[in-house]
């Protein structure tokens, strides 16, 4: 059985990534200690870094990776289209547009829960708006110039919010937030997020069986009995979950989703009930390895590890669309 | 959520005695932590103290460890007062309040007044009120005597203070406080602005400033210095004097330098005037 396999190794990166996730430390900072050598010095305060600092880093790399892994495999299945995914598809961009709007403007201090909440209001109204733009099997050039113009409505608000925001420093602070961090989130925040992350990651996995009907094509599936209805519903509303949770917390963080599934598809095949799970898991492993690695190669100013991931996703996407217009 | 703080009993307790190890990761705090600090009582500022571009007082950072505002560098230090902004590091500055260390947040002042509220703010939180105290008489003794010399020769009527490429400084901003403060007239009064405004070159051509007096950065390249390059900007009969802007970048006592470049000009201008 191969799909054994490959859980078993998609176990094991994720196992390897937290490891590194808890004990990497950034490099070339006078004051940062390495954790194992802060353990003989200072215990306290490694334990104060283990548990408060790397833990919950650790556990959103997890779910946020995991979050954007699956939503890419499901958004792929649900547009029959191999390039859909979040950052792509707007849903980063809506979500981060909204999250800065509760940020900024006040509202996340005075209820902890309108940050995720606004994030996945975001994220929903974008997937909605591109399945309504760009839905059942429309061309890849539809799909993905569907993505540009969400993006770039949801870019324009945030860039209006940028223009009015009450300070030159509180727009700086958008700005570098929009890139997507990890450093120096707590607890709360996994706790904020977590919920609506695994509510959203269940809805998708039960859409399962509707996506693989509907690779046949949409008469073939209802045909064979599936709800289409029921199946979009899961996803649209599952991926606004997970993905606007994920980015209230994080900012955004591009190209796992669209990196997760196609790195996974020679090894599982095409079938997006399989694909789902394991792209939480390698979406999870993904994210876990590129916050290591930004965190270890960080010169001075932290290298925020959005920034990371478009630099090796973006390229990965030029090379999708050159592999997309091969196939057809 | 001070669960492991009170675990490992690590996190200092809030005492009402001076703290003995204070952080800063901020560079306007830093700057006048740096000021305000008994020896040894400050063990770590932020990367930018260092740089003199940055910081008005880079000089006095130099054995001071420098951070860049992650928590993982603060929690060592033990430190028992930890000064931040209020608009920059907000999930650091979060992280270490829920963990129950002792984290003061200063909002950057707004002119000239606010200024002498923060210092007195950051030294009462040091314990050293009395420095704050010889520090702003010294700022207004300075402030007064730039005044003196600039009324002696005739303060300009329609100055205008440049931050090149952000435009005009408002009379409510750090910069037209000072302003006004050395009896200069403010051009971004007649004009409503008060805290800053975009300044159109064009506009500015049309405005007729009797004197400009330009804050300027000393980026590297910047859009920023280009902006300063134009012809519009340089070739403009109407005078002009120059100060580093990291002088009135937080309000920190430095602002009496700047007093003292603009009142040097002012009066320099005066005298090839007359000659």
């Amino acid at each position: 059985m191969r799909g054994a396999g490959v859980y078993l190794v998609l176990g094991l990166a994720v196992l390897v990534g937290a490891a590194l996730s808890l004990t990497v430390t950034r490099s070339g900072l006078p004051l940062m200690h390495d954790l194992w050598d802060l353990w003989d010095t200072d215990p306290e305060s490694a334990g104060l870094i283990l548990w408060q600092l790397r833990v919950p880093r650790m556990l959103l790399a997890i779910l946020i990776g995991g979050a954007l892994g699956i939503s890419g495999a499901a958004l792929q299945g649900l547009l029959r289209n191999p390039l859909a995914e979040p950052g792509i598809t707007g849903a980063s961009a809506g979500a981060a547009f909204c999250a800065i709007l509760a940020f900024y403007f006040g509202f996340a201090d005075d209820f902890p829960l309108a940050l995720p909440l606004a994030g996945i209001a975001g994220a929903l109204i974008a997937v909605t708006l591109l399945y309504v733009a760009a839905g059942r099997g429309a061309p890849t050039l539809t799909l993905i110039l569907a993505g540009v113009a969400i993006s770039a409505i949801a870019g324009a608000l945030s860039s209006l919010a940028l223009n009015l925001a009450p300070s030159p420093y509180a727009a700086i602070e958008i700005v570098f937030w929009s890139l997507g961090s990890l450093t120096d989130r707590s607890m709360t925040h996994v706790l904020l997020a977590a919920p609506f992350i695994v509510v959203g990651a269940a809805m998708i996995l039960t859409a399962g069986r509707g996506l693989d009907a509907l690779t046949l094509g949409e008469e073939a599936a209802e045909a064979m009995g599936a709800h289409l209805t029921r199946t979009r519903f899961l996803v649209v509303v599952g991926t606004g979950l997970a993905v606007g949770a994920s980015v209230s917390v994080s900012g955004v963080i591009g190209f796992i989703g669209l990196v997760a599934p196609h790195l996974l598809r020679p090894f599982l095949g095409h079938r997006p009930a399989a694909l789902l799970p394991a792209s939480f898991l390698g979406g999870a492993a993904l994210l876990l390895f590129a916050d290591a690695i930004a965190r270890y190669l960080s010169p001075g100013p932290e290298l925020k590890i959005g920034v990371v991931t478009a630099l090796v996703g973006a390229p990965f996407f030029l090379w999708a669309v050159f592999a997309s217009r091969r196939d057809a | 959520m001070t669960v492991w703080g009170a675990v490992f009993g690590i996190v200092p307790s809030l005492a009402a005695d001076a703290p003995r190890r204070v952080a800063s990761i901020n560079l306007c705090t830093d700057e006048l932590a740096l000021l305000l600090a008994k020896p040894g009582q400050l063990v770590s500022v932020s990367a930018l103290a260092h740089d003199p571009v940055e910081s008005a007082y880079s000089a006095l950072a130099r054995d001071i460890p420098e951070n860049r505002g992650t928590a993982e560098e603060i929690i060592p230090l033990r430190a028992d007062l930890i000064l931040a902004g209020t608009y920059t590091t907000r999930t650091t500055v979060g992280l270490l309040k829920e963990m129950g260390w002792n984290v003061l947040e200063i909002a950057p002042a707004a002119d000239l007044d606010g200024s002498k509220t923060v210092i007195r703010q950051v030294a009462a939180a040091l314990g050293t009120p009395e420095r704050a105290e010889a520090i702003i008489s010294e700022l207004d003794k300075r402030i007064a005597t730039a005044s003196r010399r600039i009324a002696a020769v005739g303060a300009p009527q329609k100055a205008v203070l440049f931050r090149p490429g952000e435009g005009i400084a408002g009379v409510a901003s750090m910069q037209g406080s000072l302003l006004e403060a050395l009896g200069i007239g403010n051009i971004a009064g007649i004009y409503g602005v008060r805290e800053w405004a975009e300044m159109p070159l064009e506009e500015f051509v049309q405005l007729k400033p009797d004197l400009i007096v330009s804050a300027t950065a000393a980026y590297g390249a910047s859009i920023h210095a280009e902006f300063a390059r134009h012809p519009a900007f340089v070739g403009s009969k109407v005078p002009r004097i120059d100060y580093p802007a990291v002088l009135t970048r937080c309000g920190s006592p430095s602002m009496a330098d700047a007093a003292e470049l603009i009142a040097d000009g002012i009066v320099a201008l005066h005298g090839s005037a007359a000659r």
